[in-house]
């Protein structure tokens, strides 16, 4: 696992536990300046998530990475993500709390923009690297069950083939 | 044991459907033939949420201008010695080789 995985892999864990002990601490009160470092916090992984995935389309692509590394980073990136995107949420709900209470957060714009930015990233993910055809899985599967399938050996024997018979 | 390729008619009309040329085509059902019963150990592990009876496998192939990725899911619990490719996905980018 590469070290920006793991970052991302660590923090997100790690902004997962602050916010679900902030709320066990404070039960319901506000406290402002803890919202604020939390809001923080948010806004630094965010950009490393960004470039997190990044490099992991990029890596999909690079002949030379093997596919175990590059499937396990994609997997490990992907739950950051969602994860990230949870807290969020949660934090954006402290957040609505302590503006009724009259507070004042600093750092919420900034913190919407990022929450706007890591939910187009969670989909651009899904666009990207979309999940495997299920119905072609099934139709595939059933293909098979009836015997309607060929060897990989026999498909390029017949490639072969035709390729001699072109030359 | 010996793990043998298998293409249902529904991936090979899917190949056909990429408008690959005849040598990326060649290229890729050797490594569908070769690479996936090779690297079966190493992969198998990465099973398909929803459908862990395949696991996911993946080939990289370059010609002049692309760089191709093939995402597969391979199903090796139906039938012993058989890897058994159920779905592929094919996406591209640009590929720009290095200058002589």
């Amino acid at each position: 696992m590469s070290l920006l995985v793991r970052r991302c892999l660590n923090r997100s864990h790690q902004l997962e536990q602050y916010v679900e002990t902030w709320q066990i601490d404070h039960k319901g009160a506000v406290y402002a300046g803890d919202l604020e470092e939390l809001v923080e916090e948010c806004l630094e992984i965010a950009p490393l998530l960004r470039r997190a995935w990044d490099r992991a389309v990029e890596r999909l692509f690079d002949e030379g990475e093997r596919s175990e590394k590059v499937f396990a980073g994609e997997e490990v990136i992907r739950g950051a993500i969602s994860r990230v995107v949870r807290v969020f949420g949660i934090s954006a709900k402290l957040i609505e709390s302590a503006e009724r209470a009259g507070f004042s957060i600093d750092g919420v714009g900034r913190f919407r923009d990022g929450l706007r930015d890591l939910e187009r990233l969670e989909q651009e993910a899904e666009n990207q690297w979309p999940p495997m055809d299920s119905q072609q899985m099934r139709d595939s599967l059933a293909a098979y069950q009836r015997g309607d399938y060929q060897s990989a050996a026999d498909v390029l024997r017949e490639l072969q083939g035709d390729c001699a018979r072109t030359d | 044991m010996n793990y043998k390729a298998i293409v249902p008619a529904p991936i090979s009309e899917a190949i056909g459907r990429f408008g690959l040329n005849r040598d990326l085509l060649v290229r890729l059902v050797t490594a569908i033939h070769a690479d996936v019963p090779r690297d079966y150990d190493g992969s198998r592990r990465f099973r398909i949420r929803d459908f862990d009876r395949a696991y996911r496998y993946r080939i990289v192939l370059f010609d002049e201008h692309l760089r191709h990725v093939f995402r597969l899911a391979v199903d090796d619990t139906t039938a012993e010695g058989q890897l058994i490719v159920l779905g592929i996905r094919h996406e591209t980018r640009p590929h720009h080789p290095p200058q002589a």
